[in-house]
């Protein structure tokens, strides 16, 4: 980080190449597209970049740019729904019926693999699931990283754990 | 560290951490050419940054330097007359005169006082209590200094 603050391009290609992957894999968790992961992925790492000089870290890196992806991902996300929205209103205006135009498509946390594992859970606890079982991060990380209060955080998980205990489909992991 | 272990109970069994963690995973890599944007925009970012610093250096450092030579000679220019006046009156004030055991230094004080400066000597200095602060003080110190009389 010293040396990517002083100036050092290699350093700076350090730390891409040690959380590429991660934040690929969270923009893909996110918007569940290849073209997109990939945009949001360059977005995060522009925006990074452009810290560099003065760029001080207080926290683990994944927890500070976990809400930068996030948040690149759903203003994408955004985007890509308002543009069909548009497109579909330019077809619709020709045609002269014009319907009320639909609520953009929720953004998805997950794959249909883990929508057979997470079916019971709700977005919120899905996304606390994946933060802390596959990301690694700890309930006071994610609730940095959610900006929302530790407990706040502490209770989803165990109320998401909870709900995987008792659910048919998850209930023969903690069986086991 | 506290953290996890106060968090062990928020634990799922290891087989499904494992599925999860599979499940959750792009089946695509990045393509080299993402890699390479990347690399080219950090050089160049740092680049620009790196010169744009170089640059404000070049600028500022002379001007920095011309700027602090300026302010000495109009300090020197300004102030000089001033900061000599103040020795000149500290002189005449420091080196006072001591009525009851006059040196001879005091004499010597006195005689630079009248020949280089246009203050009003202090009324001490009159040592010969004529109304005149003048070369016949400066004498009368001189004698006093060596313990002879008038007139001698």
């Amino acid at each position: 980080m010293a040396a990517a603050n002083d100036g050092d391009p290699a350093a700076f290609d350090a730390l891409y190449l040690r959380y590429r992957d991660w934040v690929l894999r969270l923009a893909w968790r996110f918007t569940h597209d290849r073209e997109e992961s990939l945009d949001v992925l360059q977005e995060t790492f522009l925006y990074l970049l452009h810290r560099f000089p003065g760029f001080e870290l207080t926290a683990r890196m994944t927890t500070f740019l976990y809400p930068v992806v996030r948040s690149i991902a759903v203003t994408h996300h955004r985007k890509r729904a308002r543009q069909a929205d548009s497109d579909a209103y330019h077809i619709d205006d020709y045609l002269h019926d014009q319907p009320e135009k639909a609520d953009p498509e929720p953004l998805r946390l997950s794959s249909r693999q883990l929508d057979a594992l997470l079916s019971p859970l709700s977005d919120d606890q899905r996304e606390i699931i994946l933060m802390r079982f596959v990301d690694d991060m700890t309930p006071s990380e994610i609730a940095q990283a959610l900006n929302i209060p530790a407990g706040t955080a502490k209770s989803r998980l165990h109320g998401a754990i909870r709900r995987l205990h008792d659910d048919p489909e998850t209930r023969r992991y903690f069986e086991q | 560290m506290n953290d996890r272990n106060d968090n062990q109970n928020l634990e799922i069994p290891p087989d499904l951490q494992h599925h999860l963690q599979e499940a959750d995973r792009p089946d695509f890599t990045v393509p080299q050419e993402v890699d390479a944007f990347l690399h080219t925009r950090a050089a160049q970012h740092i680049a620009a940054r790196t010169t744009r610093r170089r640059h404000r250096l070049r600028i500022w450092l002379p001007t920095g330097l011309t700027g602090a030579a300026a302010a000495i000679i109009l300090m020197s220019v300004y102030l000089g007359p001033w900061w000599q006046s103040v020795n000149r009156s500290r002189a005449t004030q420091t080196a006072g005169l001591n009525l009851d055991d006059p040196t001879i230094l005091e004499a010597f004080a006195l005689a630079r006082l009248l020949k280089d400066s246009n203050d009003v000597p202090a009324p001490e200095w009159d040592y010969n209590a004529d109304g005149l602060i003048d070369s016949h003080d400066v004498d009368a110190l001189a004698a006093a200094a060596v313990h002879l009389e008038n007139g001698i």
